[in-house]
């Protein structure tokens, strides 16, 4: 998995590339952790370059909405492929994350939430 | 057709690596198409983290896991000598809750039952074993293509 960012009007871009598993996610959650951390609460993850995502993966997600929403933040994500659409869908993720189809749309309503 | 491939893997994240590095390997050996490999990973990776999390195996027991080709599907068998216990036990997984209620307990082995084409337990000579099939025909591919 790697992990890259890039600011831009006042949100982060965090681009997720390879897979998000159980050997990968720790390393995400301390990633996107660290950046509520220092007080970064304007999030877009792009999934664009995710090969698949199993559940501890959706673990990750979950406690990234659920700080980003304590912390009065904005999340967007975008990016899903046809598989890790279908996982969230199967777990009934769609509902709770605001879901773009392109990184422009999900910096827009991260920035205006 | 390509021969049936065995890992034996320690009951680490490392060891669960190293079984996903070579189911990809074999799935592209034997041409999955891709969204059946993409299953077939996310499932293994739920199988296995299952296993180390829960089992009573300690990290120093094994897990094995064969993939077998067959001339329109591919099976994955995982083999672990824990405790008699059967994941296609486990309730369902809460999938409607508002976000702050909402808890991701669940939903790994919910994935297996819906990314895998077919799924069953047995317990076998004190062993555990799990086994998924897909089928790699275009029609087994089962993902809905949005037009």
């Amino acid at each position: 998995m790697q992990i890259s960012e890039e600011r831009t009007a006042g949100v982060v871009v965090v681009a997720v590339a390879g897979r998000i598993d159980s050997t990968t996610s720790g390393a995400l959650d301390a990633h996107l952790a660290g950046l509520a951390g220092a007080g970064e609460h304007r999030v877009v993850v792009d999934l664009s370059g995710v090969d698949y995502i199993s559940s501890a993966g959706l673990r990750v997600m979950l406690s990234l909405a659920k700080r980003t929403k304590l912390n009065r933040g904005a999340l967007a994500l975008c990016g899903l492929g046809e598989s890790v659409r279908q996982v969230f869908s199967l777990a009934g993720f769609l509902p709770l994350f605001t879901v773009e189809p392109s990184r422009e749309r999900a910096v827009e309503r991260a920035s205006a939430a | 057709m390509a021969d049936a491939e065995t890992v034996t893997v320690p009951a680490t994240t490392a060891g669960i690596q190293t079984a996903l590095d070579a189911l990809d390997a074999f799935s592209h050996r034997v041409h999955a198409p891709d969204p059946v490999r993409r299953r077939m990973l996310t499932v293994l990776d739920e199988v296995l983290s299952n296993v180390v999390r829960h089992g009573t195996v300690g990290p120093g027991s094994s897990i094995v896991v064969t993939a077998t080709p067959g001339v329109d599907d591919v099976s994955v068998d995982v083999a672990d000598a824990s405790a008699p216990f059967d994941p296609l036990s486990l309730p369902p997984p809460d999938t409607t809750s508002p976000l702050d209620a909402r808890r991701a307990g669940g939903l790994g082995i919910a994935l297996v039952r819906a990314l895998a084409d077919q799924v069953r337990y047995e317990r076998r000579d004190d062993w555990n074993h799990l086994t998924m099939i897909w089928r790699t025909t275009p029609d087994g591919d089962g993902e809905a293509h949005a037009d």
